[in-house]
């Protein structure tokens, strides 16, 4: 992954005169149908992820693109709490297994302020934990918002990712009598937890 | 010409049979372009200078765009190959399959692969193609194309969709959108699993880095993207923009204006190096559509519409398009814009055939994001394609009829109500029997105003009457001076020609060029001086400001463009001195219909905010075109009028709904059209301005409006 070091993130988008407005970040997110929570540790992010997990209804996590060590924590956290814990790993899977009755869990590479947006740059591990389960949660640091989709561009420019996924909301469709239908082919339900915390150390 | 018409009124009279279609995409497209008004009215003007500079960027640089991004792709390890005609492209992508032994494909949203027919190539090799938008994918269970851009299957009702389901699926469900869509998910993951070429349309290319973005809700374009182990994208030439900041100008503007919101679900960037779920990196194919792209981009009256977005905008707003929908109105690209996209890439034959069903209300242009005039350049299609009829060159004479009219208004109005004259007025000029026609008044304003108006060679305003005000009821050019010189301008009224809209609607604008000479000359050296233009009749500044400009492309059109006011924004925008009045009665509760040529050039709604500023109670709603369109509306049966009344009806009752006493407009044959399906009177804004002057008395009888 090229983009992970938050501080030195962080100090770009501050020195570029970005605000890093979380709780605006999040409102767009509730607004395009994310449930959203801002977490100041591993802890109480696994606390969030099992109530989501809990309400929803699911009770297998799939873990994408996340570091070994987050992994780890998130895996030990749930360890004796009746959840299954799967990793997308570094060979081809059976697919099938990501599909039903599980929440995908990732790492985001970016948030959108003004839009709303989760961003997720090459990983294909992340990509499939946000695209095939029934559920997804984004995890996301406070430093990795940026203002704007033009801050993204100058991140794409210096990054070059071969592929890029900007999730704003759940699977929808309105193609039956413009009822508005959630859950066509990706997820049902998606979720965002913004860390005040580095994911990654 | 005779079979093609007679084709044209068949399919129109098909289209208007089926009432629970007509209805549904009625409210759907008006449900639809409120949310886009809504959301765009909340996007910041920087956006939409944004996408205008990197779309013309785009149409200006096209063959430079498509060397860099062959580059760009090919750096990155992909394929890209350059198809000059839709053949081509359908041959390459075939020829692949072929080869690499597909058996099954699987598609994301792609109007360019319908464009191309590459459907019926690959299942005529025995692939299997299964389309996985949700919308797509039941229009090809029907065996139907879709019928309008973004929302394929809006003409299907729940119950159709079902009962498809059961006859082409075998399962049995309950008429439910979340029923049918949780089968859909089921249905088409096992079609995701197997298939092993994914193909994409792109709603955007980037030349820069050479990738293609899919902007989606569902997550088909991401699954299409992911799942199988070829991968191939089809885009227009126009799609590309030359960097990543030209995308994101799209890709902000884009869901605003389509459905009123700041981004979709889903952004997707392909390309060689994508995210698919295969350890081995995918086969990547671009393949770059010309198929007649190129050449329109050297086109004065085509290029413009290569900026394209496809947001709908101008489909959801169209009239015509909101009852006939896009199997009539519509080639592969439906509705307004599909009009010019016909003409590229299919020929001006094939785009007259539907260049007929736009009235030239111009809301589509009102509403484009990218400011392309699809109005003026469906006129010139109309011009260039020939074919145009007897009665369509006769409609066009209309103010030579309603000059005779001023002269023997007593024979015209008595014609005008005759049975008999009626029903010999529909089978030779074509006019609709059952029209509400306008009565005369006889004489014109000319003599009324006499040689004082007519010769003075300067003044703070010039009055273009057009035709109704000069020659049908002068009594409303009348107060429009009385009120301009209550509010202290000096006011001359030269003799000019009507606007020509009628010839620029049907197209001939060989007519309408010689009538806005005439014009032109006439106004601009008020113009020059420092005068303004006012017009009381909203499609004849629309003809002076917006298209005359178009057609004659010379500074003396510009200047005269620019000076030109509707009369209501002139004096809502100037006159600080009009305030309640005392003469309004109590209690009058107006609703305010708001012109579609009013819309385009005035911002805002100055003659509602004007009736408010003078006391009185004003409603409105946006319900966009009242479907009269000038003699359009007059037109005999399927040519017009049935449409028309599908149109005023519904409005009619939106109207009445609201609860109003009386209508006020400025469009003359807005008000034929509201009179005739609301019953309620109607008068033009100039009345209510006059009475809270004083100049007119309220209990004047009001001729037509």
């Amino acid at each position: 992954m090229a983009v992970r070091n938050n501080t030195e993130r962080e100090e770009e988008l501050v020195g570029a005169g970005a605000r890093l407005d979380v709780e605006k970040f999040l409102e767009k997110c509730r607004m395009n149908g994310f449930q959203v929570a801002h977490v100041q540790s591993v802890e109480a992010l696994v606390s969030v992820l099992a109530d989501w997990a809990s309400g929803w209804g699911v009770r297998k996590i799939v873990l994408g693109g996340l570091s070994k060590q987050l992994a780890e924590r998130i895996r030990g956290e749930f360890t004796g709490r009746e959840y299954m814990v799967l990793e997308i790993g570094g060979v081809e899977m059976e697919i099938e297994e990501l599909r039903t009755g599980s929440l995908g869990v990732f790492r985001a590479n970016a948030g959108i302020k003004e839009t709303g947006g989760l961003v997720i740059f090459d990983n294909w591990a992340s990509n499939l934990a946000s695209l095939i389960p029934e559920y997804s949660v984004a995890l996301l640091e406070m430093g990795e918002i940026l203002q704007d989709y033009w801050m993204l561009a100058h991140l794409i420019r210096q990054t070059r990712p071969g592929g890029i996924a900007i999730i704003s909301g759940p699977s929808s469709t309105s193609d039956i009598e413009l009822t508005h239908v959630v859950g066509v082919h990706g997820p049902v339900g998606c979720g965002c937890i913004v860390a005040g915390l580095e994911l990654d150390e | 010409m005779r079979g093609s018409s007679s084709m044209s009124r068949s399919r129109v009279l098909g289209a208007l049979e089926k009432k629970w279609e007509v209805e549904t995409r009625w409210r759907s497209m008006l449900a639809m372009h409120l949310k886009s008004r809504e959301g765009m009215a909340r996007l910041q003007q920087k956006y939409l200078e944004g996408v205008f500079e990197s779309r013309k960027k785009s149409v200006e640089n096209l063959e430079r765009l498509v060397a860099l991004t062959i580059e760009s792709v090919k750096r990155e390890g992909g394929n890209v190959y350059v198809a000059k005609t839709a053949e081509d492209a359908r041959r390459y992508v075939a020829s692949l399959a072929e080869s690499r032994g597909v058996k099954c494909v699987i598609k994301s949203k792609s109007m360019t692969t319908e464009e191309i027919g590459l459907n019926d190539a690959l299942l005529s090799q025995g692939v299997d193609v299964i389309e996985t938008d949700l919308g797509e994918r039941i229009v090809q269970l029907a065996g139907q194309r879709p019928s309008h851009i973004i929302a394929p299957a809006v003409h299907l009702s729940r119950e159709e969709i079902a009962r498809l389901v059961k006859e082409r699926r075998g399962a049995d469900l309950p008429p439910q959108p979340e029923a049918i869509t949780r089968f859909f998910r089921q249905d088409l993951w096992a079609d995701f699993k197997r298939a092993e070429m994914g193909v994409t349309g792109a709603n955007i290319v980037v030349a820069e880095t050479g990738q293609a973005v899919l902007v989606t809700n569902e997550g088909n374009g991401r699954l299409v993207a992911t799942m199988p182990r070829i991968i191939v994208s089809i885009a227009g030439v126009e799609k590309i923009v030359e960097t990543w900041d030209d995308a994101f100008n799209v890709l902000r503007v884009l869901p605003v204006s389509a459905v009123g919101r700041d981004a979709t679900s889903y952004i997707t960037v392909i390309g060689p190096r994508g995210m698919s779920r295969h350890v081995k990196v995918p086969e990547y194919h671009l393949v770059l559509l010309d198929n007649g792209r190129t050449g329109a981009s050297n086109d004065p009256w085509l290029k413009d519409a290569l900026r394209c977005i496809r947001c709908a905008a101008c489909l959801d707003v169209c009239p015509t398009y909101r009852i006939l929908g896009g199997h009539v109105f519509g080639d592969i690209y439906s509705g307004p814009m599909g009009v010019p996209w016909t003409a590229i890439t299919k020929g001006l034959k094939d785009a007259s055939e539907i260049a007929k069903y736009c009235v030239s209300c111009s809301l589509c242009l009102h509403v484009c994001p990218v400011r392309i005039d699809i109005p003026i350049t469906i006129s010139w299609i109309k011009h260039a394609s020939g074919g145009k009829t007897l009665r369509e060159r006769i409609l066009t004479m209309y103010e030579s009829y309603a000059v005779l009219g001023s002269r023997l208004p007593r024979l015209f109005n008595w014609l005008q109500g005759s049975r008999v004259s009626r029903r010999l007025m529909e089978g030779l000029l074509g006019i609709d029997r059952r029209r509400l026609m306008h009565r005369f008044r006889g004489g014109n304003l000319y003599e009324i105003l006499g040689e004082k108006y007519l010769r003075r060679r300067s003044a703070d305003v010039v009055y273009f009457p057009d035709t109704y005000a000069a020659y049908m009821d002068w009594s409303i050019g009348l107060l429009a001076v009385r009120v301009l010189e209550a509010l202290g301008y000096t006011v001359a009224v030269p003799r000019t020609y009507g606007s020509g809209m009628p010839s620029i609607q049907y197209g001939f604008l060989s007519k309408a060029r010689k009538v806005a000479e005439k014009n032109v000359e006439k106004l601009k050296s008020y113009a020059e001086n420092g005068g303004r233009i006012v017009c009381s009749e909203p499609t004849a500044a629309y003809c002076l400001r917006e298209a005359y400009p178009k057609i004659l492309d010379t500074p003396s059109s510009r200047r005269v463009a620019e000076s030109t006011w509707e009369l209501t924004s002139l004096i809502a925008a100037e006159s600080k001195t009009l305030s309640p009045s005392t003469r309004q009665p109590p209690n009058t509760y107006v609703f305010y219909h708001h012109p579609c040529h009013s819309r385009l050039l005035s911002p805002g709604r100055p003659s509602e905010d004007l009736l408010k500023r003078i006391g009185m109670n004003v409603a409105t709603v946006d319900y966009g075109c009242c479907g009269i369109a000038g003699t359009w509306g007059m037109r005999r049966g399927a040519e017009g009028f049935l449409i028309s009344a599908e149109i005023g009806r519904r409005v009619a009752e939106i109207i009445l709904g609201t609860g109003c006493m009386e209508i006020a407009t400025e469009s003359s044959v807005c008000a034929q059209q509201l009179r005739q399906f609301s019953g309620l009177k109607v008068r033009h804004t100039i009345r209510y301005i006059a009475e809270s002057l004083g100049i007119q008395s309220r209990e004047e009888v009001v001729l037509n409006f």
